[in-house]
């Protein structure tokens, strides 16, 4: 193991990512539990895309771009958080700004954490069931980044530099000893653990979704209220349409 | 958190609700007309186990009978239902007229078309067209923030395409994407990358976004 330090490293993807026995305690075997995913709207075909998707459209931290578009199986990740803040964070973190206190003689809009109409009307929260035995190496356990070395600390969870935390995702994906990752985002405190669940065909297959009709943000109002205290973000109301 | 889910107002054979009302923390009121849409509307309120429901019909203060006889309900989130707060209120006026003052404000509709030389239904064209950033004030009017022209009143080719990718009429999802300052760290606006020549790459953020499924 590399003993390196230092934030902001790329992944050493000439090296094998292995589960040495140093590192099998911090791999967690999860139990049947229910998590949460934001999904967007499909413009074209006018509703909203399916809770399931792993994505390796390389746009957010850890959908790193598919090295061969040939194996279904050689990238897609699946980020959910355990609970309703936690996917909140992820999705809309990065679009908040990168100061979160107000500070003197910048704009509001320079420092807020707010979502529009669109936000919360165009994306949709559903539950996902995770099932009984993926292994996700847990990056959240004290010890669990520095054990691994290479550099990798928590700006991984952090940072908005998603070209390098992706070269982690590719390297974690590559280790076939584990299903996933375990992290918290930085934004919304230790309390918002997400799973990164990575494509492949034991995992894809064993996740379940409720069928009935996706809801908008705006329709889990209860939650949505909770979240924004806890998160200290408003939900901006609309301005009004324009006079004919 | 009680847990009150009330059906029999809406679904008792002889009462047909046609019209709700919902509103939300800040006291924003959203109206249901479709059938299908206050369909879907109760459905989500009665299988929110974490949310409880009022439902108002006749007698209450806040219903009314039609003059086509039709019922009128108004449906409250139980947790909203307090007068909204006026610090946040405050808040969110100030932040909203600061997305519309910012990088030197906005031109009307009469100024903006007597400088371009425009008509107004070219501009309305323009705004159904999602090709210029807008927004409206409390009147309706609409207003154009100056920052998005060069100097010939030409909408600048990166926000045109980025307009393009969000194709929509929330106009404060336009605004906050083109000015928060979310890209990077220590965080720079996509309007700034426009306007230091990088607008390749705030074209690629917005993107990213938008492509999330």
């Amino acid at each position: 193991m590399s003993t390196d330090s230092g934030s902001g490293k790329p992944a050493p993807l000439d090296v094998e990512f292995r589960i040495v026995p140093a590192l099998k305690q911090y791999v967690h075997k999860t139990k049947r539990e229910v998590v949460w995913r934001i999904h967007g709207h499909d413009k074209m075909a006018d509703k909203p895309y399916g809770p399931i998707f792993f994505s390796d459209l390389g746009a957010s931290r850890w959908d790193f771009r598919a090295p061969d578009p040939h194996d279904p199986y050689s990238a897609g990740v699946l980020c959910v958080g355990r609970i309703f803040e936690a996917a909140i964070v992820e999705t809309f973190g990065k679009q908040w700004p990168s100061v979160l206190a107000p500070v003197s003689g910048l704009a509001p809009y320079a420092s807020a954490r707010v979502l529009t109409p669109d936000d919360v009307d165009r994306k949709y929260m559903s539950r996902i069931t995770v099932p009984e035995g993926l292994r996700l190496f847990d990056l959240t356990r004290l010890g669990a980044m520095s054990s691994i070395g290479h550099g990798l600390d928590a700006w991984i969870t952090a940072t908005k530099d998603y070209a390098t935390t992706r070269t982690w995702a590719q390297w974690f994906f590559r280790c076939k000893e584990i299903d996933g990752l375990i992290y918290s985002s930085r934004p919304g405190g230790a309390q918002t653990i997400n799973f990164v669940l990575f494509n492949r065909p034991g995992v894809s297959s064993t996740l379940s979704f409720s069928s009935t009709r996706a809801r908008t943000l705006r329709q889990w109002p209860v939650r949505l209220a909770k979240a924004g205290r806890l998160l200290n973000f408003t939900v901006l109301p609309p301005l009004p349409a324009p006079l004919p | 958190m009680p847990v009150t889910l009330i059906r029999d107002t809406v679904t008792a054979p002889k009462i047909k609700v046609t019209r709700l009302e919902m509103k939300d923390e800040q006291g924003n009121k959203q109206v249901l007309t479709r059938a299908a849409a206050i369909r879907d509307a109760i459905r989500v309120m009665k299988s929110d186990r974490d949310g409880w429901y009022v439902i108002k019909r006749n007698g209450s203060s806040s219903t009314t009978q039609t003059n086509k006889g039709k019922d009128r309900t108004s449906i409250h989130s139980h947790q909203h239902t307090g007068a909204p707060n006026p610090k946040e209120t405050a808040a969110v006026a100030e932040y909203v007229q600061s997305l519309k003052d910012a990088e030197g404000g906005a031109w009307s509709t009469a100024e903006f078309v007597q400088r371009a030389g425009i008509s107004r239904q070219a501009l309305q064209e323009r705004r159904d067209s999602f090709t210029i950033v807008y927004w409206t004030d409390a009147k309706r009017h609409c207003h154009y923030p100056k920052w998005q022209f060069d100097s010939n009143l030409q909408v600048n080719r990166y926000v045109r395409d980025i307009l393009a990718l969000l194709s929509t009429h929330d106009t404060l999802k336009v605004l906050t994407t083109f000015l928060v300052p979310s890209i990077g760290e220590p965080g720079v606006s996509a309007l700034r990358l426009i306007q230091s020549g990088q607008g390749e790459k705030a074209f690629e953020y917005v993107r990213a976004i938008t492509d999330e499924h």
